[in-house]
């Protein structure tokens, strides 16, 4: 086995100190903001207000409004001054109030940072950050809870993660600052106040690593984002039915980490994707096709099965959000389904 | 050369169907694709088209009668060819068994119609379970598949396995109800005034596993060769998952096994875990032991190595269950593919995983031998020896220093936690040794172990 067994139990005694997920994120924005002049951050209202998350706090006190930057409602404009900034030598992080309203900055994104490397001839690159807040499950309806992750990571030219816990919100946040390419991070509401441990210097997560978080013999469960914690309950009431299921995390949607996937799934035999984005040609989808192409396919001792979001927006009333999204209690089912009747 | 046409399999639990009519008469030359006849089951009709070119030579009976799948209807021949002698399609019963085999055609070899071939891609098999089978040289439609709509998973190409191996070399396992399964060989038991050998195997082996030493022993016992029945555990082997998981209740319920078996005395053999009951079973005194052999038992100390039983518990592929049956062994080399498979059939069931954790947890709480296993208190009377290896990594052969003062000790080189296998010869010897005396003869010295009091 070669894939990475770790809890984000960090080696030094000291990463034993836990903050929040939205903690780690301002930890590793001020990290960046301190070391690196080329750093500065635009959205809506995460100045003075400090986000609409708490993400950005008081930068915008400690930098100056010259680099934490209150943008007007106007996300095509944000993301044109983000993509040009970029290209000229910045290393912008974006944030998007809600990845819902990405949708209004997909020509920036998509046709604008996504490409110009490749239409430049590699002459330039476009080192940009996006910070996606997304997910259901906060109450704000159709047009605020999306997880439109998929959508993302269909382009070439752009890397898509999604952070699981607050050290890899930190580390995967300042790995993407790094990179040279475009890369689109989404954070899932729910997690923002949940805590863990994190080291406090800067330290990297790389991109296109996933990460096994629980490992088991019976069945790979490859989850994203707020699923992964989910999946890791649900494994948790398996093992009280003596099924060991090993919890994938997949940290980044693109570049995907097919060979720990693959390698997780020859040992198990058997595999459920779990994500909250439309089940639909969902990252899910992905994988099992990945799977099935792969020499893991012989190894399959049942159907390929996915749990994701349901076919419609996300509902306001609570009972219909709830039942829109994976729950523990689904992916248990779905995992002993598997398990016990091959189904 | 002729090409046979068989009923094929339309739908999937389909056993039989009838031709609705035939789209071309006898002795008419037909092209590949072309519509030959209609077939229609208790579902559906189709058409089935010609695989190759020739002239049609129809062996069915006549248009609507039930034919079973997989039977040949017709042939296509090259101009001027014979038919082949063949069997009639084979009709149907009313209780039309699975598709029979096809009959054997004395002329051409068989071809492998696609016909044919579609119809074992319709049967229901993981890919897995395909692999498996063609690995192992196996025909999946012999397999009867457990999964939803039967399907064939990777347990029931196990379990064929299996069965199939018992069935052609092991000794039959007889279990009375709700009794603990025996294998029996060596000499007859109609003579119940012949003492039994008993064996008892270790924690996530079985009874099979004795298979290697009986023979031996059996060898070397020739016509004078006592009983010897091996059981199999609760949760180990043939034995059922269920009851209490518990050193106590293995002890129960191999008494009882051997009790209901008429079995008032026996010569013990015990391995690890079972070298420990041995002795259990000794002491208690429901079984007369004639005498107790036990190898590498457990019950003497307080260490052994769990994280070797816990990694063979945890095992799901030969690769990951390789490490830690090597260190059983002196010889890596004997942890080869066979025992490696025999091992993770052995515990992949989910209720017979559980019922182990929880043996295990029982008798090896915390990485430790549990108080409740040690039995050095008591006075074995009868003649008893420990066999162990040097080089075990399991349970540290030290401990026999701590079995009471009766007991003879033989310690083998280049020899680990399984002595029964890794020194087979030097066992059998050991126990054929322990046999004569027991009856009543002065032991000699076994030449290839080394002796301590």
């Amino acid at each position: 086995m070669n894939a990475i067994v770790s809890l984000d139990a960090a080696p030094e005694a000291a990463a034993r100190r836990e903050i929040s997920y939205a903690d780690a994120i301002y930890e590793a924005l001020r990290s960046a903001l301190e070391t690196d002049p080329r750093v500065f951050l635009l959205g809506e209202d995460i100045g003075v207000y400090g986000g609409a998350f708490q993400v950005t706090r008081d930068l915008v006190h400690l930098f100056g409004e010259d680099r934490v930057i209150d943008t007007p409602i106007a996300e095509l404009g944000a993301a044109g001054v983000a993509v040009g900034a970029a290209l000229a030598g910045s290393r912008p992080v974006l944030e998007f109030q809600f990845s819902d309203f990405a949708t209004l900055a997909m020509e920036q994104i998509v046709n604008q940072a996504a490409k110009l490397r490749y239409m430049l001839g590699g002459n330039a690159s476009v080192p940009l950050v996006i910070r996606m807040p997304a997910g259901a499950g906060t109450g704000a309806a159709a047009q605020h809870s999306q997880s439109l992750e998929a959508w993302f990571a269909h382009v070439p030219g752009l890397k898509v993660v999604q952070p699981a816990t607050p050290h890899d919100a930190k580390g995967l946040l300042l790995a993407a600052i790094d990179d040279p390419d475009p890369v689109v991070i989404f954070e899932h509401k729910l997690l923002y106040k949940m805590a863990g441990p994190v080291p406090s210097e800067a330290y990297r997560v790389p991109i296109g690593k996933a990460v096994i978080r629980r490992p088991g013999r019976d069945l790979t469960i490859v989850a994203t984002g707020l699923m992964v914690h989910r999946a890791l309950e649900a494994a948790e009431r398996l093992a009280g039915r003596g099924h060991e299921a090993e919890v994938i995390d997949l940290r980044s949607l693109r570049p995907l980490d097919t060979a720990t996937l693959i390698d997780s799934v020859t040992r198990t035999t058997r595999l459920l994707c779990v994500h909250e984005s439309v089940k639909m040609l969902g990252i899910g989808a992905e994988i099992s096709a990945a799977i099935a192409e792969s020499a893991a396919f012989d190894r399959l001792d049942a159907p390929i099965r996915r749990l994701g979001g349901a076919d419609c927006p996300i509902p306001y009333a609570p009972g219909l959000e709830r039942a829109a999204v994976p729950q523990v209690e689904d992916i248990e089912a779905a995992a002993a389904r598997l398990i016990e009747r091959g189904e | 050369m002729a090409v046979e046409i068989i009923l094929p399999r339309v739908d999937m639990d389909m056993q039989a169907g009838r031709i609705a009519r035939w789209l071309v008469q006898e002795g008419e030359a037909v092209t590949p694709g072309a519509p030959l006849f209609e077939i229609e089951t208790s579902k559906a009709a189709m058409e089935i088209e010609a695989t190759a070119g020739g002239i049609l030579h129809i062996v069915a009976g006549p248009e609507g009668g039930e034919i079973a799948v997989g039977s040949v209807v017709a042939y296509l021949l090259a101009p001027g060819e014979a038919a082949p002698a063949a069997a009639p399609a084979a009709s149907a019963g009313p209780d039309s068994a699975p598709a029979p085999v096809p009959p054997a055609a004395p002329l051409p070899a068989p071809i492998s119609a696609p016909v044919a071939a579609d119809d074992a891609a319709l049967l229901r098999a993981t890919p897995l379970a395909r692999r498996l089978a063609r690995s192992e040289g196996m025909d999946l439609a012999a397999i009867a598949g457990s999964g939803p709509r039967g399907r064939i998973t990777r347990l029931d190409v196990a379990r064929h396995t299996r069965d199939a191996a018992s069935r052609a070399a092991r000794p039959a396992a007889t279990a009375r109800a709700g009794l603990l399964p025996v294998r029996r060989a060596g000499g007859r038991d109609g003579g119940r005034d012949v003492t039994p050998v008993v064996f008892l195997h270790g924690f996530a082996s079985e009874a099979l596993a004795w298979n290697g030493l009986i023979a031996a022993l059996a060898q070397r016992a020739g016509a004078a060769c006592p009983p010897l029945l091996a059981l199999d555990l609760p949760g180990h082997g043939a034995a059922p998952d269920s009851g209490e998981a518990s050193f106590e209740a293995l002890a129960e319920a191999a008494i009882a096994g051997l009790r209901a078996e008429g079995i008032g005395a026996a010569h013990l053999v015990g391995h690890s875990l079972g070298g420990a009951l041995a002795a259990r079973i000794a002491l208690d005194g429901r079984i007369d032991a004639a005498s107790l052999v036990l190898l590498a038992p457990a019950g003497l100390g307080a260490e052994i190595d769990t994280a070797a039983l816990d990694g063979i518990l945890r095992a799901r592929a030969p690769d990951s269950l390789r490490p830690w049956m090597e260190r059983l062994f002196a010889d890596p080399a004997r942890a080869d593919a066979a025992l490696l498979r025999a091992t993770l059939e052995g515990g992949e069931a989910p209720e017979r995983c559980d019922f182990r954790r929880r043996l295990a947890a029982a008798c090896f709480p915390d990485g430790t031998q549990s108080a409740r296993l040690r039995w050095q208190g008591g006075a074995i009377a009868t003649p008893a020896r420990i066999v162990w290896g040097r080089q075990d990594r399991i349970i540290p052969w030290r401990h026999a220093l701590a079995a009471p003062g009766r007991f003879a000790l033989h310690l083998l080189d280049d020899c680990g936690h399984m002595p029964q296998i890794e020194a087979t010869g030097a066992v059998a010897d050991i126990l054929a040794e322990t046999l004569r005396g027991a009856q009543g003869r002065l032991p000699s010295h076994p030449d290839r172990a080394e002796v301590a009091c």
